[in-house]
C-alpha cells in the first residue's frame, strides 16, 4: 500500500499528519517513510531517523568535446529548457537548467556530447525506531525537485506500507510524488487560502485517477466552506484535528503530534483502516 | 550595427518591455537605416530557460548590441560569453526613442544583472 500526503496549499500540516500516521501504524506494520518533499524534508525533525547511508543524487547534463562540435545548433534546438546554447562558433552548457533528458546527445551527429552527473540533491537513508526512512534533499539553490522526486521513487519497496511525503501544491514535483500511489490524503485547513488551494490539489489528483481523502488541519478555525466543498465533490473528509497550543508548541520543538496527544494514536490507526476500505471499494 | 530589443509591438514605436526574455517581440534594426525585422519571441511562455534562450535567439539574429531595460543572471551570463553590450532602456520609451538615445550616449551600460532569476 502506498500512500501519499499531500496538500494543496503550504503550511496545513502534511508532515504533522505524515510523521504521526508513520509512527501509529508502525508499531504493527512494515513502515516505509518516503519524503518527498525535497525543496523542504522536514520529516526528519520528527522522526528522528539513524542516517545508515548518504549519498549523491542528480541528473546527467552535456559535457560538449570542443575537438569534436562543429556547432551546428542541433542540441541547442532540440533543447526544450535553452541549457545548451550554440551561437558564433560558442557553446554553453547550464547545468542548473538541465533536465537529464538526453536529447542534445541523441541529435549530435558528431557525438561530441557525453552525459556525467551533475548533483543536486543528497539521498538519506536510515532508521527512525522500526520505520525505514528516506529522503530526497535538494541542494540549496537548485530549481528542479522532479527529476529528484522521480529518482527517489524508483527505489520505493514492492512490499510493506509506504508513505510518501509529497511537495505541497499541484505541479509537476507534487504529481511526481502522487502518481502510481494507491490513496492521496489531502491536508487541508478550512480557511479561504487552504480551500482555494485544495480545489487545485484535487482537480490535480482526479487526472490521475486515484482514490482520496481530507484531513482537516486547525478543523475549528475559519469556514465550513470545505466541508460542503467535500461533500459536493464526494470526497471523504477522513480525520480532523482541532487548533490545539500544545500541537503548535510540540511541532515547534520538532515533537510528533502522537507523542504530544498519545490518544491520536489510536485514531490514525482508525484513518488507516478508512483509507484501506476506499482502496479496496477502487479495485472492486 | 544591429541592435536587438525586447518589444511589447511588431513596429518602432513599440515599447522597449520591461521583460527581457517574456516580451511578445525581438526588434533587431540598423541603427544606421532604421529598417527592422520584428518577431516572435518564443521564449515568451517557456517554462523554463526563457532568459538563457532570448540571449541566444538575439546573438543568432545578429544582434551586435542589445537594448533592455533588465537582464537576469543566466541570460547576462550568456551575453557575457559572447561579448555583446547591453545598453538600459528607461521605462515606457519607445524603440525610436531608445534607438536615439543609444547614439546620443544617453543609455547607461548595463554592467551585471539587474534582477534575480525568476526560478521559483
Amino acid at each position: 500500500m502506498k500512500i501519499a500526503v499531500a496538500s494543496g496549499k503550504g503550511g496545513t500540516g502534511k508532515t504533522i499528519i505524515s510523521t504521526s500516521l508513520a509512527l501509529s501504524l508502525a508499531t504493527d506494520k512494515n513502515v516505509h517513510y518516503f519524503d518527498c518533499d525535497v525543496e523542504a524534508p522536514n520529516g526528519h525533525i520528527f522522526l528522528k531517523p539513524d542516517i545508515i547511508k548518504e549519498e549523491k543524487l542528480g541528473i546527467d547534463v552535456p559535457k560538449v568535446n570542443l575537438d569534436k562540435c562543429d556547432y551546428c545548433g542541433a542540441c541547442a534546438d532540440a533543447c526544450e529548457f535553452s541549457a545548451i546554447l550554440v551561437a558564433r562558433n560558442k557553446i554553453m552548457v547550464f547545468n542548473e537548467l538541465c533536465h537529464g533528458c538526453y536529447a542534445c546527445q541523441m541529435v549530435c551527429h558528431v557525438d561530441a556530447i557525453n552525459m556525467e552527473m551533475h548533483s543536486t540533491a543528497i539521498y538519506r537513508e536510515g532508521n527512525a525506531g522500526n520505520i525505514h526512512f528516506v529522503e530526497g534533499r535538494l541542494n540549496l539553490g537548485e530549481p528542479m525537485p522532479t527529476p529528484i522526486i522521480s529518482k527517489i521513487k524508483n527505489l520505493l519497496p514492492k512490499e510493506g506500507l509506504v508513505i510518501i511525503d509529497s511537495p505541497p501544491g499541484n505541479s509537476d514535483s507534487m504529481v511526481e510524488a502522487v502518481i502510481d500511489t494507491d490513496f492521496v490524503l489531502l491536508v487541508t485547513e478550512p480557511t479561504p487560502f487552504g480551500l482555494h488551494d485544495l480545489k487545485l490539489a484535487v482537480d490535480t489528483v482526479k487526472l490521475m485517477n486515484i482514490p482520496m481523502g481530507i484531513v482537516a488541519n486547525r478543523a475549528d478555525l475559519g469556514t465550513k466552506d470545505l466541508w460542503d466543498y467535500a461533500k459536493k465533490e464526494n470526497i471523504p473528509v477522513l480525520m480532523e484535528i482541532p487548533f490545539l497550543r500544545k500541537v503548535a508548541e510540540g511541532y515547534s520543538t520538532g515533537i510528533p503530534l502522537v507523542d504530544v496527544i498519545p490518544e491520536y494514536r489510536e485514531q490514525f490507526k482508525v484513518l488507516y483502516k478508512k483509507i484501506e476500505s476506499l482502496v479496496s471499494e477502487k479495485e472492486r | 550595427m544591429k541592435i536587438g530589443i525586447p518589444a511589447n509591438s511588431n513596429n518602432l514605436d513599440a515599447k522597449v518591455d520591461s521583460r527581457y526574455a517574456r516580451s511578445q517581440y525581438i526588434i533587431f534594426v540598423d541603427s544606421e537605416t532604421l529598417e527592422f525585422e520584428a518577431v516572435n519571441n518564443k521564449n515568451m511562455n517557456s517554462q523554463q530557460g526563457a532568459g538563457t534562450g532570448m540571449s541566444q535567439d538575439l546573438i543568432k539574429g545578429g544582434a551586435d548590441i542589445i537594448i533592455s531595460q533588465n537582464v537576469g543572471p543566466k541570460a547576462w551570463e550568456v551575453l557575457k560569453e559572447f561579448g555583446i553590450k547591453v545598453y538600459k532602456a528607461v521605462d515606457g520609451m519607445s524603440i525610436k526613442e531608445a534607438l536615439e538615445a543609444q547614439k546620443n550616449g544617453k543609455l547607461e551600460e548595463i554592467t551585471s544583472a539587474t534582477e534575480e532569476g525568476h526560478h521559483h
